[in-house]
Formats: structure tokens, C-alpha cells, sequence
């Protein structure tokens, strides 16, 4: 089984690892902070925020590797069974020896197991520099943040298990290929969608609150930011547009005549980081038992159609 | 004739019991509210050539990839009594495009307990198949000898062949059935092919299925099945003498021939010079038997 | 050696082709009590014929008495077709002759005779399968 799931998917296994190293020098090299400070640098991408953002390479390198899982889910998982019913080649990979579970097994087993490699070594290659970079811009950069928190190594890792059950189960239950492969997309982009929206409820948040204009964030390192706004002297929020003040020559001046006292920020403190994700590691790899039972359940039936 | 011989002649009408490699009982299989199949039994003996006959769609592929284990049966059910592996020949003989045909033979190799390289490689040879072409690039009959060349490497003891001659030149076609029949008598694989072309199985397959829309009208040994026909030719007639059903009759100006199911014993009461009888091949019986409006099972 | 040849789609099952196709050999001398017949590996390979009729022709052959089979080496004539009585022979082939001679008082030609003689070694031959 190990020749047949090399000889099937080496292009795959190739390039993705290719990619990823590619990805995993761009994160944890000490050139891409080096690069920032030129001018015109091909890595400097301008993002949005309230705050001046560093290391830009970085952060785009992240969000590609925080995508491997989606990557491998869609383009390993999701057509691995479902391309041998649409060519019919399931009759030649079944027709020998090897039972229709245990080829599944070995063959899942051997891909999962290349991919977790991957996530391993890419997210322990990143690990000291975003360290660094956490300690060093601990305002704008912070771990606890999307794509940062997903490319910590266990997260990758359960991110990596999870989807590629995904796209398992997926190829399994619908049997086409591009079907089964937008479906993963689909139930991927769900999952994580709502696993980032979940990370901010799992403790209530700490409130910090600033005087207007005071332009310091205190939020301590790898912090999580929630919500922001604009509180009145007795700290309580209340929602103002600033667009009136935009105008006014003392920005913050105008903030306060209209009440605005404080800015208020929800956030998780960084303390917690390790306590989420191992929360976020236990229900992923619930979701991937559920879906390996699945994929179980239904490999065991016989074709109903040939 | 000597003594022992007519001893040898004597012990010999024992029946002997054929070693039965498979039985298939009431085997049926439904699409939706159509049956594909229906009420299926027969039993297949080891070391035997059946030849499944029938014509398209009536359920021919559906009985073979049952028996595979590739689609599992409605109702009924099969039991194969001795352990052994079965190949599957399917009708458009999958194979992965992008691998060569020694990446199919590889394939054999590293997914089968047992693996005989040479036998899968002389068929190759035998039939002018590159090892290094690509499968994707091959033609209809060039895919069959490899997908045949893979299932004969596993060392199978059945051999389930979907319309194995089908996309092949006149002289593979023979050629195919000859080394099929080698392989039958070196290893004792049992086979079981289907096919719309019954001339050339005479002399090939011992046992015959004949299928209509789902049903099985035949299943037992060729030589009993033909011994139990008859074609009678005679002055023009409503039916024949003698006992018998009548499956076709043809009738001219002033002669009739009919095609009679009887048994030979009972035929041998009537002797009206005017009747003559003659055997039956194995396409008339079948086209009898397909064209017939009322269809009823019969065995051996 | 004897050479066989089945010819496919003639209502003669292929077994009693093998069968008829021994005997001609013995008939004709090719084969002598003795010899060795071919293989049934060999008569597949050669013939493309199934492995069960060439045994079952081996088999009726050794009925008949014509043929023995020994364990492990083979099947080999063991007697020749003449050895029916000599009487018998001699019985038939008178009442063929006076039987010959009435066909052709009655007007039939060669062919006709050949054409009887046929339809009825068909007609028996039919009806002896049991």
C-alpha cells in the first residue's frame, strides 16, 4: 500500500511539501524582518488597522500555511474515493487482497500521516520567530489572533486531522469528485468560521479601559481583542460614531466634548492562550472521531449501484 | 469387451458429485422497483468453463459483479465453499490511466497475498502488450489482456469475465478462449464468462447460464442440456410424435421441423420412419429458448 | 501423434468429435495399442478445447476399452479397434451389402445411400446419449 498511495499521489505530496517549506522559511526566517525595513519591498502589503503593522511577509505567509488543512482536505482527502467510483477504478484497487477498509486505511492513514508531518515541522519551524515577533510588537502582534493562533503547531496539527475526515467522509457519502471537493471547502470555511468566533466565548473577557487619547494599549502580550469602543466617565459604553469629529482640528478634544471618556476593549489576556487551545484541540479532535465513524459506517456497505 | 472393462463400465454410472466451488440461491437485486434479477440459483463446479448467455440487459453484468462482491443482492445469497480469490473482469476493464503496465502488474505484486509474475508477464508477452505504455493510452483490446493479465497473476480459482472477446481481433478472440482454457487446465480455475457470441464456445464451455430479463431459462451442463433437445424433421404436422415439449416450430409447404425438449430415453420409444432427428447446437438452443414468448426455468 | 480438430457449431458435442477422432486414428493405423495419446494440457493448447471434455472423451474411451489410464503418466491404447469378433463383422457386413443392393433395386443412387446412411448414424448416435 505504501508503493500504490506513492505512486498515486507523489505529484500531490510533492508540490504541497515544496509549498510549505517555501512558507515555513518565509515565517521563521529572520530575512523577512529584514526585508520590512526597505523600502518598496515586495513584501510590504498595506493592511487595515488601528495600528501601524509590521512584519506584513509574516503575516502573509501565516494565513497560507494556517490554510494547509483546507488545502489537504480538499485537494487530498475529498477526491481519494470518490475519484475511484467516477473512473470506476474502485473495481480494480477492491478487486485484489486488499479489503475496501483496509485500503482506505493504509491509504488515508499514509496521507494524513504526511500531512501531520507537514504541520509538524512547519509550525515548529515558525514557533521562535513568532515568539519574537510577539515579544518585540506585542501590540500589533499577538498569537492569540487569526491566522497566528492556527499556525501554532498542535492546532495545525488537529486542524490537519480534522479536515482531512472532512474531506474523507465528504468523498465517501457523495462519490463525485468535484462535488465532494466543494462540499469540504464548504464544511472547512464553516468550521473554522465558527471555531474563530468561538475562541472569544470560551472565558467572559476582561475589560481594560483607556482615557481618550491616550494612544497606549494594555492589553499585554498575545492578547485576543474582542470589541472596542467608546465608554462615558462612568465607564459605561455607549456607542458613538466619530465621524462628526473627523473634521476638527483636535481629534480627541471633539471625542470627549461629545462624552466619549474612555475607549473600552473586551479581550482575552494571554494567560488564557494555552488553556484555548487546548480546548479548540479537544473539540476538533471530537469532530474527527465523529466523522471517522462515519466514514467507517459507510465504507462497510456494499455499493448499492455498480 | 473384456471383463474389466465392462466392470469399469458398470462402476461407473455412479454419478460422480461434482466438487462445487459456488452456489448461488435466490439470488435477486432490485434498481429502485425494477428487477434487475430475479429468483437466480445454480451451482458452479470447480474447474468448470460456464458460459453466461443472455441478452443486453438482461442482467448479465449485475449477476457477475454479485458475484464479484462488488454490489451486494436484494435477496438470496451465495456461499462459496472452498477459500480462494475471485477475479473480476468488468466490462470496461478499469484501469488507472497514469500508470503504465508495469505499474499495473506493481499493483498486483503489492496488493495480492499471492502473486505469480510470470504467469501474468507470459500473458502480456503472448498478446504484444509494451510493459511501458501508458494505460491510458491503450485500445479496447489491449486494456482486456492487461486487466486479464492482472486477474490470472493473482492466481485466482474463479475467473468472473464480463464479455471478455468483446473489442477483440478474430484471432484474439481464439486466442484468449485457448489460453483461458490452458489456465483452466494447469490451475483449475473455475470461469465464468458472459458473451453474446455462442458459436465459439462450443467445445469451450461445459456448463451454461442463459438469462432473460432477469431470470435465469437455463443453468446446468451443456452436453446434458443438449442431450435433452432435438431437432425432428418431418411431413408437415401440427407437432410431432412422441412426448416432448415443443420450443419453436417451422413449418414449409409440405414439411414441418420442430425443436423439442424430451429425454433421450423417451425418445428412443418412437421410431416413425417419416421423423428424423437430429442434434441441437448450442445457438439453436439458445436462440430457441430466447425467443420463446412464455418464459419458463428449466435445468439440466 | 494424432492431430485433433473440433469443428465448432456441427451439433456433434466436442467430446464424441475427440472420441470419433481416436478411433479413425486406431482405424487408420496412426495410433497403435501402446502409444501414447496426448495430454489433456496438450489437446487444450492445442485445440482450445475444455479440459472437462477432453477428459470426458478419455473416459468413454476407457469404457470402451480402447484406452487405459495410468496414474501419473498418461492415457495409452491398450487395444485396437479390430479386436471386435471377427463373426460379428463378418454378419454385418453381409446384411449391409443385401441392404445395399435393395436401396439400390429401389432406385437410389450413391448419394442417396450416403445421405440415409448418414441421417441414421445421426438418429442413433442422438438417441445412445444417456
Amino acid at each position: 500500500m505504501l508503493w500504490l498511495t506513492w505512486r498515486q499521489h507523489r505529484w500531490q505530496l510533492v508540490v504541497t511539501a515544496v509549498w510549505v517549506a517555501l512558507l515555513s522559511v518565509m515565517v521563521s526566517g529572520d530575512f523577512v524582518d529584514r526585508m520590512i525595513r526597505l523600502p518598496n519591498s515586495i513584501c510590504f502589503l498595506p493592511t487595515p488597522s488601528l495600528f501601524p503593522v509590521t512584519a506584513p511577509c509574516s503575516r502573509v505567509s501565516t494565513a497560507l500555511l494556517a490554510v494547509l488543512p483546507v488545502v489537504v482536505a480538499v485537494f487530498w482527502a475529498a477526491p481519494l474515493v470518490s475519484r475511484e467510483y467516477e473512473q470506476r477504478t474502485y473495481i480494480v484497487a477492491w478487486g485484489q487482497d486488499v479489503s475496501p477498509q483496509r485500503w482506505l486505511a493504509a491509504k488515508a492513514g499514509l496521507l494524513v500521516a504526511f500531512a501531520v508531518g507537514l504541520a509538524l515541522v512547519a509550525g515548529v519551524l515558525a514557533s521562535p520567530m513568532r515568539a519574537r515577533l510577539s515579544l518585540q510588537h506585542r501590540n500589533v502582534y499577538s498569537r492569540f489572533e487569526t491566522p497566528n493562533f492556527d499556525v501554532a503547531p498542535l492546532v495545525l496539527v488537529v486542524h490537519v486531522l480534522a479536515m482531512f475526515t472532512f474531506g474523507l467522509a465528504a468523498s465517501v457519502i457523495l462519490r463525485k469528485t468535484v462535488l465532494a471537493m466543494v462540499a469540504t471547502l464548504a464544511l472547512c470555511v464553516v468550521v473554522s468560521v465558527i471555531a474563530i468566533q468561538l475562541r472569544h466565548h470560551y472565558f467572559s473577557p476582561v475589560r481594560s479601559l483607556e482615557p481618550v487619547g491616550d494612544n497606549r494599549a494594555n492589553y499585554g502580550f498575545d492578547a485576543l481583542v474582542s470589541r472596542q469602543g467608546y465608554a462615558d466617565e462612568a465607564g459605561r459604553e455607549f456607542s458613538f460614531s466619530d465621524d462628526v469629529c473627523l473634521g476638527s482640528p483636535d481629534f480627541w478634544g471633539c471625542v470627549r466634548e461629545h462624552g466619549a471618556v474612555y475607549i473600552f476593549t473586551d479581550y482575552q489576556p494571554g494567560n488564557r492562550l494555552g488553556r484555548v487551545r487546548l480546548i479548540e484541540t479537544g473539540i476538533f479532535l471530537a469532530i474527527t472521531a465523529v466523522a471517522l465513524w462515519i466514514v467507517r459506517w459507510r465504507m462497510r456497505r456494499l455499493p448499492d449501484s455498480p | 469387451m473384456s471383463t474389466s472393462a465392462t466392470l469399469r463400465r458398470l462402476v461407473s454410472k455412479v454419478p460422480e458429485e461434482p466438487d462445487r466451488a459456488l452456489v448461488v440461491r435466490g439470488v435477486g437485486k432490485r434498481y429502485g422497483d425494477r428487477w434487475a434479477l430475479r429468483d437466480c440459483t445454480f451451482a458452479l463446479s470447480a474447474g468448470s468453463v460456464a458460459a453466461l448467455v443472455g441478452s443486453n440487459g438482461a442482467g448479465k453484468t449485475t449477476l457477475l459483479s454479485i458475484m464479484a462482491g462488488l454490489l451486494g443482492p436484494n435477496e438470496g445469497e451465495l456461499s462459496w465453499s472452498r477459500p480462494g480469490r475471485v477475479a473480476f473482469l468488468a466490462h470496461d476493464r478499469p484501469l488507472y490511466r497514469g500508470f503504465s503496465v508495469a505499474d499495473m502488474l506493481c499493483l498486483g505484486r503489492r496488493t495480492n497475498r499471492v502473486w505469480d509474475e510470470q504467469r501474468a508477464s507470459r500473458w502480456l508477452r503472448r498478446f504484444e502488450i509494451p510493459r511501458d505504455r501508458r494505460c491510458g493510452t491503450l485500445s479496447g483490446g489491449q486494456r482486456t489482456q492487461v486487466a486479464l493479465a492482472v486477474a490470472l497473476g493473482s492466481c485466482p480459482s474463479v475467473l468472473l469475465l464480463d464479455e471478455p472477446l468483446s473489442n477483440l481481433d478474430p484471432w484474439a478472440r481464439r486466442e484468449v478462449l485457448r489460453q483461458l482454457l490452458v489456465e483452466v487446465a494447469d490451475h483449475g480455475v473455475s470461469v465464468v464468462m458472459s458473451t453474446h457470441v455462442v458459436t465459439e464456445l462450443d467445445g469451450v464451455a461445459d456448463h451454461l447460464l442463459l438469462l432473460r430479463a432477469g431470470r435465469l431459462l437455463m443453468a446446468g451442463e451443456t452436453d446434458d442440456l443438449l442431450a435433452n433437445h432435438v431437432l425432428r424433421t418431418g411431413p408437415r404436422a401440427h407437432r410431432p410424435p412422441g412426448p416432448g415439449e415443443v420450443l419453436w416450430a417451422r413449418h414449409f409447404e409440405q414439411q414441418s421441423r420442430f425443436l423439442m425438449r424430451s429425454s433421450p430415453m423417451v425418445r428412443q420409444v418412437v421410431n416413425d420412419p417419416r421423423w428424423t432427428s437430429q442434434p441441437v447446437t448450442l445457438q439453436d438452443l439458445v436462440l430457441a429458448y430466447l425467443s420463446r414468448q412464455e418464459v419458463g426455468a428449466c435445468s439440466g | 501423434m494424432i492431430e485433433f480438430r473440433i469443428e465448432r457449431g456441427s451439433g456433434l458435442p466436442a467430446y464424441l468429435q475427440l472420441v470419433e477422432q481416436v478411433r479413425q486414428a486406431l482405424r487408420l493405423g496412426w495410433v497403435k495399442p501402446g502409444d501414447r495419446l496426448p495430454t489433456v494440457r496438450e489437446v487444450v493448447s492445442s485445440c482450445g478445447v475444455n479440459p472437462n471434455t477432453v477428459l470426458k472423451a478419455y473416459r468413454e474411451l476407457e469404457l470402451a476399452g480402447l484406452v487405459e489410464a495410468r496414474q501419473g503418466a498418461g492415457t495409452f491404447v491398450s487395444a485396437g479397434l479390430g479386436s471386435a469378433d471377427p463373426a460379428v463383422m463378418a454378419r454385418l457386413r453381409a446384411q449391409l451389402a443385401k441392404w445395399v443392393q435393395g436401396a439400390r433395386e429401389a432406385g437410389l443412387d450413391d448419394e442417396d445411400i450416403r445421405a440415409l446412411l448418414s441421417t441414421a448414424l445421426a438418429e442413433v448416435r442422438v438417441e445412445g446419449i444417456a
